[in-house]
């Protein structure tokens, strides 16, 4: 077994989805935790700039999709066929981009674009989305959104609506997206999940 | 002899899935996808919509994502065009041999991307023309040169930077990054060495022009629309 050594701030972000990873596959690794004071001078080590990295046995990835991608490829999380690894890649991707938008929100500092931004995210993209990722499962028909197991699909859909429900409950809806919804469920009863969520840091992000 | 080989090919042709590859009439997100099955000379439809076939499309809700392009693989419909060609990558043999040396492709192909979105769509989107400009500038000056420097550092830790960008054969990674700037050259109407400056990025350069160099991409970039 390598070993993993994951870097990033003090929150989920976009890291949280490598935990999510980690935690179902059980597969032990140390969770480094940077303050923001510490990243200029880290910033210049890594490969692109950016955090999350991985490093394992010494060779440094960085890029959470594609991190994400290697543990779950590992710890057969991936999708069995290469069909099924395109399509869990696909749903990743598409989940990803919507945590940009609403980051890309967040992050705004002009008020007047932010409010514009935020209400356009949750009241266009997400329903959208939304549809798009029930119309997904249902076409699969398994409860989960490849193959007939969880992948990383699963749990990077899970990552991101566990957030936004978080702040915003209605964000999904049983009525509107049943099995969106059970999905999420499914997700944080499983066993090793749920012992990550209930021992995991408590952040703000 | 004979009737045992007719049998093994038609049935290894017959359990070739088809490739439709829908997108529209441009290069776009499409084209590494294109450079892929042709490099390989694998056969595949290259359907190219109009702004209308696309919309009546659009409607049928087939495109998963509501966006193109789409690879329907036998029926099943893939979208996101990193999905699709790390999917061709796979079926083709353009990807690598290790799980760490995909990792280190699909993380070159996240990056490139990180560089694309820092101009598209706001490129295509922007109406005022100084704005535009602006934009271009930006990008150009502040933009790609730092990740230049970086994927140019990360390529070095592969045997020096002197083969392929990961591993030791040609994979999709390498074709991402001849498709990538000769996108935003074509695009910006620029010269690649504004882009990618041989004195910044002499490694990148130089794998560009291997990349080019290919007999079966060379035979494709001289007849492609």
């Amino acid at each position: 077994m390598p070993s993993y050594k994951l870097t990033y701030f003090n929150g989920r972000g976009r890291a949280e989805i490598i935990r999510l990873i980690f935690a179902q596959a059980k597969v032990a690794y140390e969770d480094k935790r940077i303050e923001f004071a510490e990243w200029p001078a880290l910033k210049p080590s890594t490969p692109f700039g950016c955090l999350p990295i991985l490093e394992v046995d010494g060779t440094v990835l960085s890029e959470s999709k594609a991190i994400a991608s290697y543990v779950a490829s590992e710890n057969g999380l991936q999708g069995n066929t290469n069909l099924e690894k395109a399509r869990a890649q696909m749903i990743v991707g598409v989940i990803r981009g919507f945590q940009d938008t609403l980051y890309t929100a967040l992050f705004e500092k002009d008020e007047a674009k932010k409010a514009t931004l935020t209400k356009k995210a949750f009241e266009e993209t997400l329903p959208t989305v939304s549809g798009q990722l029930e119309a997904q499962l249902k076409q699969n028909a398994t409860g989960w959104f490849v193959g007939e197991k969880v992948t990383y699909a699963d749990l990077a859909v899970f990552d991101v609506f566990s957030e936004v429900t978080a702040k915003n409950p209605a964000a999904l809806s049983a009525e509107k997206t049943p099995l969106l919804a059970a999905l999420v469920e499914k997700v944080k009863a499983l066993p090793n999940v749920a012992e990550w969520l209930s021992k995991r840091p408590q952040t703000g992000m | 002899l004979a009737r045992v080989l007719h049998t093994h090919f038609y049935s290894r042709r017959a359990r070739m899935p088809s490739y439709k590859l829908t997108y529209f009439d441009v290069r776009g997100r499409a084209e590494l996808a294109r450079i892929l099955f042709h490099y390989t000379n694998t056969p595949f439809e290259d359907i190219r919509l109009k702004r209308e076939e696309w919309e009546q499309l659009k409607a049928t809700g087939k495109a998963p994502f509501g966006l193109l392009p789409i690879l329907e693989v036998d029926g099943t419909v893939i979208s996101t065009s990193v999905a699709i060609v790390t999917y061709i990558a796979e079926v083709t043999g353009l990807t690598s041999d290790t799980p760490l040396e995909r990792a280190r492709g699909n993380m070159m192909m996240d990056g490139l991307h990180d560089v694309a979105v820092a101009l598209i769509p706001n490129y295509f989107i922007e109406k005022d023309e100084a704005k535009k400009a602006e934009l271009v500038t930006n990008f150009i000056d502040k933009v790609v040169p730092p990740w230049v420097e970086k994927f140019e550092a990360f390529f070095k830790l592969n045997g020096g930077g002197d083969g392929w960008f990961v591993g030791s054969k040609v994979t999709y990674v390498d074709f991402a990054i001849f498709n990538m700037f000769d996108f935003l050259s074509s695009t910006l109407q620029k010269d690649i060495n504004l882009l990618l400056p041989k004195d910044k990025a002499p490694k990148l350069v130089a794998l560009v022009e291997r990349v080019k160099a290919l007999p079966a991409l060379d035979a494709y970039l001289k007849k492609r629309p």
